[in-house]
């Protein structure tokens, strides 16, 4: 966490630089007196760096404190997951959804340790039934499938 | 007012309207009792399930939910002794051990009235308050929204979470999302680095149920198998007597008042409401020795509140438009969506939404009332559902809800987005309330600032000219400027050496506390 302490505030600082730097492409105002597109988040951005920069030094004045521990189990199981969302995302407008979604339920309940094989199956066909039945029966959502 | 109420009621009393109030009554109860869901996210869930709904019913499965939903974090904080919604934490103070007493009847019997009376309260006080305050901000201008949108945002970084550092940062990256988009004065794109998906900006609904319910997924999937599964005790023991409710009127009259009001602020909320209400019965109280060993004055202490909170925090929201807490957030995004927007013309353009809205919390608080008593048992049992199949449904319900609000993959993608903004933000400390307000106020601020410099010819002064501007503007440096002084400054002032470590060898540090967080 003291790592994390001190790289949070150094991204912040990029970001808020990354975003002064896209606001030198903006046109100035058309009215004379009234500031353009570019003047807010620029104040945002010096704002920012200003915050990150206490953060900074707040965290390098505790900089005593002993490192904690980092549940890698925990990592790992949200790494599976994002992966999982991000194939999802990937996938959703050329797969069938109500298949994927299937998986990323079933995947889910995996990942946190759900081993009986009724509830993995049984439970996300539930959840798709529902889903189909109240979004797409009910409300009209269509959903990207591979059935007619 | 009774002509409004009674407009209210015609509206609402409709059969899909009660229908939808019960609905959002029982979904409430169910969001508010399992730990680890707030209103917040079952208020973004239930979001896209209104998108079908005319703007009324909508509205009132929304104030549903959100009524419902403080109650309901009594049920888990009594029965299993874990607080179902943040606020519901000092309920578990005195509900708790009086479930360990065998008296989780009665304990749960004082929660579901004295959340009812605050409930009731509370809209009251809004149906009261409305027509003055909106009157009064009908002499807003542009430079006075600006100020108000400032002072709300200080408020918000300042009260939520650890840190006023991180909350300004958390308020500061809210308003950096606003700003992706195209310029809605000038009609360039900005922040969008070249990227055509961002044109049209961060979409309101899916950024909210990324912050809340799928970064909630995260924090619940890397918690997963290291928590114990609940047990709720068995419900059981007397219940709460006519004589004992009587006893409750003095507590319940005194919390809600504290409740509206504190709900009344932007950024304070239930949780801050529970705990003034708990400590205030407590100091006044002639057995303040009593309290935390499980009183029923204690439970209904906070649980008025709590529900007294919900009216409190619909005052800004529908007089001014700016949220009070992420669940009114949450709401007016939700209005957006539908086309509505909360303000002093609310009443102009919308009236019998007003109406409808007072109606509605009020039916909701009666609901509340039959579904708190009649479901008991059966809460008991479904707070027991595993994680492992809570945290799933929550997620296949986020994304649903956010493909069909456009029927667009790229909004499942924001949602994914600020899903893992959100869990690496609270991870490490920065709280999601000011981030979300910041992106639901930001409009209000940037575009009222600049049309306050157009009508003043780029004059600054005209922020300061006005008084309800000038106010705003000083409460707002002041909210900044207070804890900073009192953690910083105020600590490195000495005043000599303290007495009680002369000739100990102690630091000097008794005399202050060396904070390096403001």
């Amino acid at each position: 966490m003291r790592r994390a302490n001190l790289v949070i505030p150094i991204v912040l600082g990029l970001v808020s630089v990354v975003a002064w730097h896209d606001t030198s492409s903006y046109p100035g105002s058309m009215i004379p007196g009234v500031p353009g597109g570019a003047a807010f988040p620029r104040a945002l951005a010096v704002s920012l760096f200003v915050l990150a920069t206490l953060l900074l030094v707040g965290a390098l004045r505790r900089d005593g404190e002993p490192e904690t521990h980092v549940g890698w189990k925990g990592v790992g199981k949200n790494s599976a997951l994002l992966g999982m969302l991000v194939l999802f995302v990937l996938l959703g407008s050329v797969w069938d959804f109500y298949v994927l979604l299937y998986v990323i339920v079933a995947g889910t309940m995996g990942i946190m340790g759900e081993r009986s094989k009724r509830a993995l199956l049984g439970l996300p066909i539930l959840f798709v039934a529902f889903v189909y039945v109240v979004f797409h029966r009910v409300f009209g959502v269509d959903f990207p499938s591979a059935y007619p | 007012m009774w002509d409004h109420l009674t407009l209210g009621f015609g509206l609402a009393l409709t059969f899909q309207n009660l229908a939808i109030i019960v609905a959002g009554t029982i979904l409430g109860v169910f969001v508010g009792a399992m730990p680890g869901l707030t209103p917040s996210i079952g208020l973004a869930i239930a979001v896209p399930f209104t998108f079908a709904l005319e703007p009324i019913p909508a509205i009132l499965m929304m104030v549903a939910l959100y009524m419902a939903a403080e109650y309901g974090g009594s049920i888990t904080a009594i029965a299993v002794g874990i607080p179902g919604t943040p606020a519901a934490m000092t309920t578990t103070f005195d509900g708790w051990p009086m479930c360990k007493k065998g008296q989780a009847g009665k304990a749960l019997g004082v929660s579901i009235v004295s959340s009812t009376v605050g409930g009731v309260f509370g809209t009251l006080v809004l149906m009261v308050a409305f027509g003055p305050i909106a009157s009064f901000s009908l002499t807003f201008g542009p430079a006075e929204y600006f100020a108000l949108g400032v002072f709300g945002l200080s408020i918000v970084g300042n009260l939520v979470g650890e840190s006023l550092v991180k909350g300004f940062i958390s308020v500061i990256l809210g308003l950096l999302f606003f700003v992706v988009g195209l310029d809605v004065l000038g009609g360039y794109p900005r922040l969008t680095f070249g990227t055509t998906a961002l044109l049209d900006g961060v979409n309101l609904i899916p950024a909210m149920i990324g912050l809340f319910a799928i970064s909630e997924v995260f924090k619940l999937v890397e918690s997963s198998g290291d928590v114990a599964p609940r047990k709720a005790a068995r419900i059981s023991g007397s219940y709460l007597t006519w004589g004992e409710t009587k006893g409750l009127v003095p507590t319940m009259l005194r919390s809600s008042v504290i409740g509206t009001i504190v709900g009344a602020v932007p950024g304070a909320g239930a949780t801050v409401a529970s705990l003034i209400s708990w400590n205030t019965a407590k100091r006044i109280s002639k057995t303040p020795e009593k309290f935390g060993t499980g009183i029923i004055e204690g439970v209904s202490a906070s649980e008025t509140a709590n529900n007294a909170s919900v009216g409190g925090a619909m005052i800004p929201l529908l007089t001014l438009g700016v949220p009070g807490s992420g669940s009114t957030a949450v709401m007016l995004g939700g209005l957006m969506v539908h086309g509505v927007n909360p303000g002093p013309l609310l009443v102009i353009e919308n009236p019998e939404l007003v109406y409808a809205v007072y109606a509605g919390l009020l039916l909701s608080a009666g609901a509340m009332l039959v579904v708190g008593l009649l479901g008991i048992p059966i809460w008991v049992r479904i707070i027991t559902m595993p994680t492992r199949w809570l945290a799933p449904m929550i997620l296949g319900i986020s994304l649903v809800g956010a493909y069909a609000l456009g029927n667009s993959m790229s909004d499942v993608g924001m949602a994914t987005f600020f899903g893992v903004l959100g869990y690496v933000m609270v991870r490490f400390g920065f709280p999601l309330v000011p981030a979300v307000l910041a992106l639901v106020l930001g409009f209000m601020v940037e575009t009222n600032y600049r049309r306050a410099l157009a009508l003043s010819g780029g004059d600054h002064t005209t922020f300061v000219t006005s008084p309800i501007s000038l106010v705003l503007l000083t409460l707002a440096v002041l909210s900044f400027a207070i804890p900073v002084v009192k953690n910083h400054i105020a600590p490195a002032v000495t005043l000599g050496p303290d007495p009680r470590t002369l000739g100990t060898g102690e630091a000097s540090s008794a005399q202050g506390v060396d904070s390096t967080e403001p």
